[in-house]
């Protein structure tokens, strides 16, 4: 298995000298392909950072990000868009669909813009939908539809093009918790079916129990490590995913 | 801090949001300014000797315009305010939620207002001193006019006006304000950019349906109009402009409803790109302003056809005084007695001024009338206009006599082989008769003795100087014909001759003393009284160039307003639409869309909303003009497209110019910069 995503010591200061916040200190770690990585963290850990910089969106102070070898420190202005379109998968917590286009168009717009021809997307579009049971809704607006079918929507636009990376963060944000199942079922399929790897950011413990790998980040450190066993069933993972964000939360009541 | 201060930081901070509201109200007072300040200037005084009729004329002429053009830069103004208010509803709601009080930010609004007032009076008054003097120059040069008094003017009345109109209008604004404040929610504003958009969807049959009957209806008024315009009566005119209008309307509406489609069915374009991405913002823009869109429509072919016929004419009459109007320096019409009899009588001797003339006698006899001239259509004629006097008798004239005018005048002369007529009367209205009964071979019967037309149609040429047509005419027959035994005698004699004198300031003395030795009075209205009727090179040149630089101002004036106001309205509402689409924007950047790409589909947005309504008022104008020049065809006025040059380069600068503007501005406020 190649290595999908490389972090390198990435390392990223706020502040000026003297009054210097570390928002990431020192983390380093590797996606392999068709992973499916959760990273956990309380607000304020450094998590979004670390997402930001993965997606070419911030920059590190130091260290570096690899994505399929290559190192995004080096990429610049339409060539950082050019990558970005096609090497990687956005699903947001707050969908960020275009109201004025259907679920179709939503889906297909990732497609015209790698200059995909007509049948092509046609055919990939709807295969997805398939994949993520969204066929029913592919004419609607977002306005005509619930959070989980946008969110699944945004999905399919996130792995239609198979990127080399999909980053989601919190992806279930801003869903009940129905729709944050079968979302989260979505995306497994998605990881298991068709192999895409998957970067998730979330808070959630339910969310993050459908992962393979998780990364807990507190204070900019990556603060330990769970991998899931292949035997192991979801709900015993959920447990020990329970048991260290508690202790995340313990080490943070010390504090008060 | 104080809310004056509040108001002049949030100036400072956002004149880019300011751009098209502060252009649009620099624009309309320095316009406002050049017209109304036109009674001062220079270029006017020159015009004509009678410089005060005319001049005061425009002036009243202007102040009416003024204010349609005061009441349509008011309604701007709300409007253009009313979209900024728009984009700062989270400001306000921060302010309020802080704790501020309506009233206060009301008071931060006034100062605003007051601040922008200020500043765009006074550089609007600035401009327009400069371009008042600019455009007295073009006047000058347009027509030729003597600026060799020019010197820099300067209008107090005008600016008067322009600040009292302005001031009106401020207020008009601050008190709109203040009711748009006091009416917010707080919630409301807190929220106004997290607001999902609602699509309506119209029934695709309905907007076919209607669609299809508004191009049909359009379609019909167009044809109708354009190319039987010479048909046309005048309530099936108004009718036809009714139609216009209003399939005009129903147009954009319908098309809302499956333009979408249509587009849609050419899939490899549309999924090329951001193409679905542009057809749906574009498509979103004609559904929800399919009303402002025909409004803009109409503006536009107003404009443009004011323009471009208004420019046709100057270019008309130049022409016309140029080439032949005035081969002559008088042309004097008497009837009874003979000019230069009375000349004599009034010891003004012909060979004392005249250095080359000629007098010509006039025939009237009841064998020939107008009646007769119109042949089978009399009746037709008689319906057209009930009031001429079909019955009395037409003017007629030896050959051998018209023709020492056609030689004069360096025309073609009238050449008459047996018993023939020919038609002179270059008054198009009555001459649409007679052509068609010579095209038929009308005879006019004189003592039993049939006449047939020699010419096919009458032959448009005056015999009296005039700056436009409108002389009345008359039948040329052979020099036997006219005799006492057929009922003809001499009822009018015309005189035409040429001054000793060269220079138009000895010139114009002579016509004084022409006038005063011919007895010639002129009553209150400006008519003459008495029988003597004289015209001169000098009034000629003198009337067509006020009568022109008349329509010329007005339809400058007018023609520019609307044009701004129609950019300003498409600029303010594709801002107020890309304030909305900023978040679309934000999205197609996460997904990878690059800038550059991004900055084409909004440009590709913003031309296709400006070019729209542009193209549908420039088919529009095309027919207009076409019944225009069939209209004016009566007054031998024949090009229409003189003016097409100069309305290109007003599009250009106006239009142009605020497509521009949009763009820049809307790049900065999706932050494409």
């Amino acid at each position: 298995m190649g290595k999908v995503l490389e972090v390198i010591n990435a390392e990223k200061y706020y502040g000026e000298k003297g009054n210097i916040t570390k928002a990431l200190n020192d983390v380093s770690f590797t996606v392999n392909e068709g992973e499916f990585l959760g990273i956990m963290g309380a607000s304020g850990s450094g998590k979004t950072t670390l997402l930001n910089c993965i997606s070419t969106i911030d920059n590190l102070s130091a260290g570096k990000v690899l994505i399929n070898g290559e190192d995004l420190s080096t990429l610049k202005g339409n060539k950082l868009d050019a990558f970005r379109r096609d090497y990687l998968g956005f699903i947001f917590q707050d969908f960020n669909l275009l109201d004025n286009m259907t679920a179709f168009e939503n889906i297909a717009l990732a497609l015209s813009i790698q200059n995909v021809k007509v049948d092509e997307i046609e055919k990939r579009v709807k295969e997805i939908a398939v994949t993520l049971d969204i066929e029913q809704v592919l004419e609607k607006f977002p306005s005509q539809m619930s959070g989980g079918q946008k969110q699944r929507v945004a999905a399919a636009r996130a792995v239609v093009t198979k990127p080399s990376l999909v980053l989601a963060d919190e992806p279930t944000g801003a869903l009940d918790s129905k729709s944050s199942k079968a979302l989260m079922e979505s995306l497994k399929k998605l990881n298991e079916e068709l192999n895409s790897t998957i970067l998730m950011v979330t808070h959630d413990a339910f969310s993050a129990s459908y992962a393979s790998r998780i990364i807990f980040i507190k204070d900019g450190k990556i603060f330990s490590e769970l991998v899931k066993d292949e035997n192991e069933s979801r709900k015993d993972f959920f447990e020990k995913i329970i048991e260290v964000t508690s202790v995340l939360g313990g080490d943070m009541n010390e504090l008060i | 801090m104080n809310s004056f201060s509040i108001a002049l930081k949030n100036i400072k901070k956002s004149r880019k949001d300011y751009a098209v509201y502060f252009l649009t109200l620099i624009l309309g007072v320095a316009i406002f300014y050049m017209f109304n300040s036109i009674g001062g200037q220079e270029a006017m005084k020159s015009i004509s000797r009678s410089t005060n009729d005319t001049i005061s004329l425009l002036v009243t002429l202007i102040e009416v315009v003024s204010v349609a053009v005061a009441i349509v830069l008011g309604l701007l103004m709300v409007y253009a305010n009313n979209f900024l208010i728009k984009r700062r509803k989270n400001e306000f709601g921060l302010y309020m939620l802080l704790g501020m009080g309506k009233k206060k930010v009301s008071k931060i609004l006034v100062g605003e207002t007051c601040i922008v007032g200020v500043i765009s009076l006074g550089i609007g008054i600035f401009l327009g001193i400069f371009g008042s003097q600019f455009l007295s120059i073009i006047i000058g040069k347009m027509f030729e006019l003597d600026l060799s008094g020019y010197r820099f003017t300067f209008s107090m009345s005008a600016l008067i006006k322009t600040v009292i109109n302005f001031a009106v209008m401020f207020l008009a604004v601050l008190i709109f304000n203040t009711a748009t404040v006091s009416k917010y929610k707080l919630i409301d504003l807190l929220n106004a950019d997290k607001k999902l958009e609602k699509i309506k969807i119209k029934n695709r049959v309905v907007s076919i349906v209607i669609f299809v009957l508004s191009v049909a209806a359009l379609g019909y008024a167009c044809v109708r109009v354009g190319f039987y315009g010479s048909k046309v009566t005048k309530d099936e005119f108004i009718a036809c402009g009714f139609i216009g209008m209003i399939s005009t309307f129903t147009f954009f509406w319908s098309l809302a409803g499956f333009i979408f489609d249509v587009i849609r069915k050419f899939k490899k374009n549309y999924s090329r790109g951001l193409n679905a991405f542009i057809t749906r913002q574009f498509c979103k823009n004609v559904n929800s302003s399919s009303l402002s869109m025909a409004l803009i429509c109409l503006l536009l072919f107003v404009a443009l056809v004011a323009f471009s016929t208004g420019f046709s004419f100057r270019n008309y009459i130049n022409e016309r005084l140029g080439k032949g109007a005035t081969p002559v320096d008088v042309t004097v019409k008497s009837q009874d007695e003979k000019v230069t009899d009375i000349l004599d009588r009034n010891g003004y001797k012909v060979d004392e001024w005249a250095e080359d003339y000629f007098e010509i006698p006039i025939y009237y006899g009841d064998q020939v009338t107008m009646g007769t001239l119109a042949g089978n259509y009399l009746d037709e004629a008689k319906q057209m206009f009930r009031l001429a006097k079909w019955g009395s008798p037409e003017g007629v004239m030896k050959v051998s006599d018209y023709n020492i005018l056609e030689r004069k005048f360096g025309r073609e002369e009238v050449k008459l082989e047996g018993n023939q007529y020919v038609i002179i009367s270059d008054f198009e209205l009555l001459n649409q008769f007679s052509n068609k009964a010579m095209a038929d071979n009308n005879f006019v019967t004189i003592s039993g003795i049939d006449y047939y037309p020699a010419e096919s149609a009458a032959r448009e040429e005056f015999m009296m100087l005039s700056g436009i047509g409108a002389n009345l005419g008359v039948v040329i027959f052979p020099d036997e014909v006219i005799c006492e035994e057929n009922g003809f005698t001499a009822g009018a004699y015309l005189l035409a001759a040429d001054y000793k004198v060269k220079d138009r300031a000895d010139r114009l003395e002579v016509d004084d003393i022409l006038e005063d030795k011919l007895g010639i009075e002129i009553d209150e209205d400006g008519d003459v009284v008495g029988s003597v009727y004289m015209t001169t090179k000098n009034a000629v040149v003198d009337t067509s160039t006020g009568t022109t630089v008349m329509v010329v101002f007005i339809v400058l004036y007018i023609g520019i307003v609307f044009i701004m106001a129609c950019a300003a309205i498409l600029a303010l509402r594709i801002l107020s639409d890309s304030i909305d689409s900023v978040k679309k924007y934000e999205i197609l950047s996460r997904i990878g869309v690059t800038k550059h790409m991004q900055r084409r589909a909004l440009f590709v947005q913003v031309l296709l909303n400006f070019l729209l309504p542009l193209l549908l008022a420039t088919l529009h104008t095309y027919f207009g003009a076409l019944y225009l020049k069939e209209l004016f065809r009566a007054l031998g006025f024949i090009k229409v497209s003189g003016g097409l040059l100069f309305t290109v380069i007003i599009m250009v600068v106006v239009y142009g110019g605020y497509f521009i503007t949009t763009y820049v501005n809307c790049k900065h406020v999706i932050n494409l910069d």
